[in-house]
């Protein structure tokens, strides 16, 4: 559960940088509504590698897989180290 | 009570009334007709056959992949394409090999064999992904490196011609094979057979795959009855809102140039369908051309070309030219990918806009992800993403850096490289590379300027923007790309008549 209340923390606050004032849930998308863009994915990507310790050059990557906040949190899930 | 607000464009998918109408069968056949009818009068060509794929996806939202095969395949036998059958039958009567290829369907052949190949390439990279690790960079070199031979190999000259046709072609689908080739690693991959259907799809035949690749199509299509009449719904919207943009870039090219009836007059000839429509629109505008104008500038290619014969207009001049030219190039790729993105809308897939709101960009890489998001899309999955993921990991400004040299500078180059691959065929490997001099200059210069401003964005995000630095901030973005529009053209004999337009521009020169 902690991992999902960090990734939330941070999505709302990448939100917030982007001018972006509604309220997000878990299920909502933000990669193919087009709320957040290439460059936040990028943030995202550095978040999850420091945080988490992924390490995304091996990995097939499809920025979709970050479309909610769920759907991150299930990434985490399956690429964190520890968790294999 | 709340006054009714007027709108350009009417809010339908918000509309509980019409979005309960485009699920039944007179809705669905109302919306086809309306956008059938906008259509015309934006004088797309083959409109009608267009108008016949999109009833079939209304029909049957259910088989919408299979009605994408068949529309796509069938639209590259009968519609326009890029694939210059003239030149390629020019290139084989050279090499001795009575083959005239007039149109696609006379080319089908050559164009299965292509895919077939590329195909096996592709089942190959599936097979064997520990041997062939990269499959899109090798992929790359494969086709750098036979442009090389075919340039300069001693071969004899019916192989040479059969390298270049067969690049030519390729070149064409060259980066939907790429999509599948970074998709088909993907544990729900479609088949090749599925994803041929969207190769150089009817709704935009060209070499940029709108919108990205078919796993990224299945991502955004209408799954439900209800999504799919909102889907289409906004489509209708965009396509409207299209319409609007066009006249908009009519009146601003009859404003600046005066030549709006002009511009009428050369769709007119090239256009065989929609004739009414353009001529009671071309008729309208040459009426009004012929009435005393604002201003009469002449077009930025005349501009250019008196400045680098050493007759250059007023530095004012200059400046007025590039600006409106500017703005007018802005209009025509909003209005006209807006129309591929209604189409696909239509067709059951919630796509992005290509362009959105360019003007409210307040920095340089914000201006590049609005104003073409899927040519950037395509940067970005290709070149941006697998350096940053790889290099640099330690260093992190220098990771940016990189990471957005790769897609803006690299990336931007190659995928023009690629896309004029006649350039190549005419010149040579090497000469065709000098020739690109000054879009390589334009896309370092552009790759820098992306990279600072991203670099910049993130110091300054934490700060709060002064009310005038946020009026100030579009317009130092669009004086930037408006000045870096004058070395996109890079078909000149060199840099140096680009350069000779840009200090034009001051009244020092």
């Amino acid at each position: 559960m902690s991992r999902e209340i960090a990734i939330n923390d941070f999505i709302h606050r990448l939100l917030t940088e982007h001018g972006y004032d509604e309220k997000v849930d878990r299920a909502d998308s933000l990669i193919l509504s087009g709320v957040l863009d290439s460059l936040a994915v990028i943030h995202l990507v550095v978040f999850l590698e420091e945080q988490f310790g992924i390490d995304f050059s091996d990995i097939y990557f499809d920025q979709t897989s970050f479309d909610s906040i769920e759907k991150i949190s299930e990434f985490v899930k399956n690429h964190q180290p520890s968790s294999s | 009570m709340t006054q009714p607000r007027f709108l350009l464009v009417p809010q339908l998918d918000l509309d509980e009334k019409w979005v309960a109408l485009a699920q039944t069968f007179p809705g669905k056949f109302l919306l086809v007709a309306g956008f059938s009818g906008l259509l015309f009068l934006h004088e797309i060509s083959y409109w009608w056959l267009l108008s016949i794929y999109l009833l079939a996806f209304s029909a049957w939202p259910e088989k919408r992949w299979g009605v994408l095969f068949a529309a796509t395949w069938s639209f590259l036998l009968v519609g326009p394409t890029d694939f210059h059958w003239e030149r390629i039958s020019h290139l084989f009567i050279s090499a001795g090999i009575p083959w005239e290829i007039h149109n696609s369907l006379a080319g089908l052949p050559l164009i299965l064999l292509t895919l077939l190949i590329a195909g096996g390439y592709i089942h190959l990279s599936q097979r064997c992904p520990q041997r062939l690790r990269r499959p899109i960079l090798v992929l790359t070199l494969f086709f750098l490196g036979m442009m090389l031979i075919a340039s300069y190999a001693p071969l004899p000259r019916t192989i040479t011609a059969g390298m270049w046709v067969f690049l030519t072609l390729l070149g064409q689908y060259y980066w939907f094979v790429c999509f599948t080739l970074k998709e088909c690693r993907s544990p729900q991959a479609l088949s090749f057979s599925r994803q041929v259907g969207q190769y150089l799809p009817f709704w935009e035949p060209t070499v940029i795959p709108y919108p990205k690749g078919s796993g990224y199509l299945r991502k955004i299509e209408a799954k439900t009855a209800r999504d799919f009449a909102i889907c289409q719904l906004k489509g209708l919207k965009l396509l409207i809102w299209a319409f609007w943009l066009k006249l908009f870039y009519f009146t601003a090219s009859l404003i600046f140039f005066g030549q709006a009836g002009l511009l009428f007059d050369r769709l007119l000839l090239k256009n065989e369908s929609g004739k009414i429509a353009l001529y009671w629109g071309g008729r309208f505008l040459r009426e009004i051309s012929a009435l005393p104008h604002l201003t009469q500038l002449p077009r930025f290619e005349s501009a250019m070309n008196m400045a680098a014969t050493g007759n250059p207009l007023p530095w004012q001049m200059n400046w007025a030219v590039l600006l409106s030219d500017f703005l007018c190039f802005l209009l025509y790729v909003a209005f006209t990918t807006h129309i591929v993105i209604a189409v696909i809308r239509m067709c059951g897939f919630n796509a992005l806009r290509n362009t959105y709101r360019p003007l409210e960009s307040k920095t340089i890489a914000e201006f590049w992800n609005r104003y073409f998001y899927y040519f950037k899309e395509l940067l970005v999955e290709f070149f941006f993403y697998p350096t940053f993921f790889r290099y640099f990991k330690k260093r992190p400004v220098l990771r940016m850096y990189v990471a957005t040299m790769a897609a803006a500078f690299f990336g931007n180059f190659l995928f023009h490289f690629i896309r004029d691959i006649w350039f190549v065929v005419e010149l040579g490997f090497f000469r065709a590379l000098f020739a690109f001099h000054t879009y390589f200059i334009y896309s370092f210069v552009l790759g820098n300027m992306i990279f600072l401003s991203q670099w910049r964005q993130e110091k300054v995000s934490q700060m709060k923007m002064g009310v005038i630095s946020r009026w100030l901030a579009p317009v130092r973005v669009l004086g930037f790309y408006c000045l870096l529009t004058i070395f996109v053209d890079f078909r000149r004999e060199s840099i140096s008549e680009n350069l000779a337009f840009f200090l034009s521009l001051f009244p020092f020169s």
